[in-house]
């Protein structure tokens, strides 16, 4: 079985300097694959490449075989899904309503929602426990429970790649292993590829089925997680001294400071 | 535990209802609205005239069809259009305090009015077409400049435009400061909205624009959901962020341009009504334009009816009584919302 | 020998000083102002296109070194230094002309402005006449100001006798309800509180709009029709143009009266807005215009 998304030898650059050079990157469905790297090792940009918001000037980005800038919004917005790190609602949407817009790319111009919408939607809210939300604004959801949303938005897109930035910056830790759990059984019962990127790296190493750690927009290390969480590759990538253990029930690496 | 059934959040069925209420309270203005003013038009005229009774006398007759109900018609447009206008451009800007007006149009259309004016020119074809011109000249500058930067970013248009609007608005003050009697009069009057004299002409021309503006901008509506969600995205959920964004700004600036050409400026209908309709239906646009459109309507009517009788025989320009109504609202609306505007 | 001829020298020069300083003399203005200066003037300045239209006509026009802005009547006036508009007076121009004295008007003129002109010890005049017999006594004034009072006397009682002929002609007879039209769009009119209102009451005529409180009411085509007036007029500021497209708009509103009788009719507004000469002369076009009936023989020349 093939890599639904393969990145052969990306190179993007803003205007001066290259975010991303040379950069290889794949991922199978079913697979659950962690990015990690300091601000501007260029995750960001990764992202933005894989769901076709910038186009790469060198290399290719393929997605299912095709290239990723060949797909137009609709199509590609219909394999692949994003949950941003920042999500502001300008004005007052319920969480239903929220969620029915990623059913954008399978409607026409005047076409209303319709059965297949309403299943696909309450099968996204059942699977992130947002069913109890549906009738709530937005604006009045708590950090965890606005996440749970955005994803199931993504869900209700019934994409193959799930891409996440950053979804547990802001939340409490009881939200972020609720979270991380989350998009573990996407990956792992539900078949979706997702990448996330994250700060957190204890855990992303213990959920994640592969990591890739960048720097200066390349990739410095990739493989099972205890073969990229090592002291030694955190300390060239991060730049500071820490001692890498094992988490005593999980097995997973776990990162402290000197 | 419960089971919710989900349902769509919004079904056509919910769409045609609201909207045909709205068009029944709007009959039921314009009916009003004729039988008030400063001549006397009892219910049995209006009546008589509707049914053909060929007794109702003749200035009665002359009064309701050649002077109020073109003046009607032509109120009810230009407060669609301004409407819809604001609650696309506040969709598009992500900015609640934006009105159609905010990208320069209106200034356009001013100093071409106020040129024509200037120049002599007749009112019922001559300003008209200045001030299109002018509202024409503003919708070129901004998309050149604005698609100079990251094709339509919104807040480059949003500079742009309010550039714009300083820099007519000030030589419109020169034409107003060096201006005598009656073009004076006429210059201050179309600023502030005009709709005495209007005719049958009028609304003609504009129907077929506010008309196809509105099917364009409906077939938009979802994408303005999704874009009010934030540009990125809208992107990412598949909108073809810039393509629309320049068929709004197009169709509104075209649309709302025209309509002022008639009736000089008018403020407040386009920023309140979407709020109020906000109020009632909710954000999914696809209820949200037709309920603000004809909210739009009811109210600018409304307000015209008010402009030529409170003060009767005297008229006072509409702008002046949608402000009045429409800023102690919008000042209650930031009181009660204000704080969920200001997050983010 | 010589100091006989030095005191005759200096006595020459006294008498001939005594001779030539002008003769200074007190006034008061339309104000109750005290106004005191040399007579006659020889240096006026005009600060308003209706003063300058009144000096030209008394004939003084040699005498006037600056005028506002929009001082185009009679067309040699228009020749002469501006000073600002006559709600925008620029002093320092006014000053820099030297004058020895600046006729003013209430209507208009700032009050700042006489003050500096005070101050710069240049005398002031104003007058305010509201009514257009007022107009004539100005006249008179301003000509015994400026050193020619027989002359203005006369003058002036030419203007008043053909006043007196209109009203005498005009009195007892019916006096049709007339709505005068001073802009195109908004259609605005006149209150009592103004010359056209003097002059539609003087030819004869009753202004349909006399008791609104504003003094240029904007109106409703609905109120022409409900009032009905016998007869339209549009105060016109050029031949032609936007007021005569006006005159033919109200055409469609085939009820009104006058429209009916097809009595609605374009007057220059110079003739009716200001008070200068001319306004006799718009008396005299709307005596005509509202009682056609009467036979008028109107000599238009001053005698």
């Amino acid at each position: 079985m093939g890599a639904i998304l393969s990145l052969k030898n990306i190179g993007f650059s803003y205007g001066e300097s290259w975010a991303l050079k040379g950069l290889d990157l794949e991922i199978r469905s079913g697979e659950l694959l962690g990015v990690i790297g300091p601000n501007g090792s260029g995750k960001s940009t990764l992202l933005n490449i894989i769901d076709g918001i910038l186009i790469p000037q060198e290399g290719e980005a393929l997605l299912k075989g095709i290239a990723v800038s060949s797909y137009n919004r609709s199509s590609l917005a219909k394999e692949v899904a994003m949950v941003a790190q920042e999500n502001h609602f300008r004005f007052s949407f319920s969480t239903l309503e929220v969620v029915y817009m990623g059913r954008f790319p399978y409607l026409d111009r005047f076409q209303f929602e319709g059965k297949r919408d309403m299943e696909v939607v309450y099968k996204a809210l059942a699977d992130t426990q947002c069913i109890e939300l549906s009738k709530r604004s937005i604006h009045e959801l708590s950090g965890g429970e606005k996440q749970r949303v955005l994803i199931a938005r993504a869900l209700a897109q019934e994409p193959t790649v799930i891409l996440l930035d950053e979804p547990t910056s802001f939340l409490d830790l009881k939200y972020k292993s609720e979270i991380f759990n989350l998009i573990s059984s996407l990956a792992h019962k539900a078949g979706l590829s997702v990448l996330v990127v994250s700060h957190d790296i204890d855990l992303t190493a213990r959920y994640c089925d592969k990591m890739v750690m960048l720097r200066d927009g390349r990739v410095f290390s990739t493989g099972a997680p205890d073969e990229v969480i090592t002291a030694s590759n955190i300390e060239a990538v991060y730049g500071c001294p820490v001692i890498v253990d094992k988490n005593p029930v999980s097995g997973s690496p776990r990162v402290s400071l000197r | 535990m419960t089971d919710t059934t989900i349902e769509v959040p919004l079904g056509p069925v919910r769409v045609v209802r609201i909207s045909l209420l709205l068009c029944v309270f709007l009959a039921l203005t314009i009916f009003i609205s004729l039988l008030l003013g400063t001549a006397d038009v009892t219910l049995d005229q209006l009546w008589g005239l509707f049914v053909g009774d060929p007794d109702v006398k003749e200035t009665v007759r002359l009064i309701v069809f050649k002077i109020r109900l073109p003046r009607i018609l032509l109120a009810g447009l230009v407060g669609f259009s301004l409407s819809l206008g604001g609650v696309v451009f506040q969709a598009l800007l992500r900015n609640p305090l934006a009105d159609p007006f905010i990208l320069g149009v209106s200034s356009g259309g001013a100093f071409g009015a106020v040129l024509g004016i200037m120049f002599g020119l007749g009112f019922n074809f001559g300003i008209p077409l200045m001030s299109y011109a002018g509202a024409l000249l503003t919708i070129f500058l901004v998309l050149e400049i604005g698609k100079k930067k990251m094709g339509m970013e919104s807040s480059t248009i949003l500079l742009t435009g309010v550039i714009i609007n300083a820099f007519f608005t000030a030589i419109i003050m020169f034409f107003v400061s060096t201006a005598v009697d009656d073009r004076l009069h006429s210059m201050l009057f179309w600023l502030y909205g005009d709709l005495s004299q209007s005719n049958y002409n009028q609304s003609v021309i504009v129907f077929p624009f506010v008309f196809t503006g509105f099917v364009v901008l409906y077939g938009l509506s979802r994408h303005l959901n999704l874009i009010t969600a934030g540009e990125e995205t809208a992107l990412q959920l598949g909108v073809d962020v810039k393509k629309a964004k320049l068929i709004c700004f197009l169709t509104v600036s075209l649309v709302v341009g025209l309509v002022v050409a008639f009736s000089g400026l008018i403020g407040f209908v386009g920023l309140v009504v979407p709020h109020l309709g906000r109020m009632a239906f909710g954000s999914d646009h696809r209820l949200l334009m037709p309920v603000s459109a004809l909210g739009g309507a009811v109210f600018l009517i409304a307000a015209d009816t008010l402009a030529r009788t409170v003060v009767s025989p005297s008229e006072l320009p509409v702008g002046v009584i949608t402000a009045f109504i429409g800023a102690p609202f919008f000042i209650y609306l930031l009181k009660t919302r204000g704080s969920k505007w200001a997050r983010s | 020998m010589r100091v006989r001829f030095f005191i005759i020298i200096v006595i020459g020069l006294i008498i001939f000083c005594w001779i030539n300083v002008p003769a200074a003399a007190t006034f008061k203005d339309a104000l109750g102002r005290v106004v005191t200066l040399k007579v006659p003037p020889k240096r006026i300045v005009s600060m308003a296109p209706n003063l300058t239209e009144i000096l030209y006509y008394l004939g003084l026009g040699n005498r006037v070194v600056g005028v506002t802005q929009f001082s185009y009547y009679p067309p040699e006036a228009a020749q002469k230094p501006k000073i600002g508009s006559y709600i925008n007076l620029n002093v320092e121009k006014i000053i820099s002309l030297n004058p020895d004295l600046a006729i003013g008007t209430a209507d208009g003129n700032k009050e700042s402005v006489v003050k500096l002109l005070g101050q710069a010890g240049i005398p002031v005049y104003i007058v305010n006449p509201r009514k257009v017999r007022d107009v004539i006594s100005t006249i008179a004034a301003l000509g015994e100001l400026c050193g020619i009072k027989e002359k203005a006397k006369d003058l002036s009682s030419c203007l008043g006798k053909r006043v007196d002929y209109i009203s005498k002609r005009t009195t007892g007879l019916r006096q049709p309800l007339v709505f005068l039209q001073i802009n195109v769009k908004p259609i605005m009119t006149v209150n009592r509180n103004t010359f056209h209102h003097d002059v539609i009451r003087l030819a004869g005529g009753e202004n349909m709009s006399q008791d609104e409180s504003v003094t240029y009411p904007r109106i409703s085509v609905e109120e022409v029709i409900k009032r009905n007036p016998a007869i339209i007029i549009i105060s016109s500021m050029e031949r032609g143009g936007r007021f005569e497209k006006a005159r033919q708009g109200w055409f469609k509103w085939s009820v009104i009266q006058a429209v009916k009788e097809r009595r609605v009719h374009l007057v220059d507004s110079d003739l009716l807005d200001r008070p200068s000469p001319r306004i006799i002369e718009g008396l005299e076009v709307m005596a005509r215009l509202i009682h056609p009936e009467a036979e008028w023989d109107l000599r238009r020349s001053n005698d």
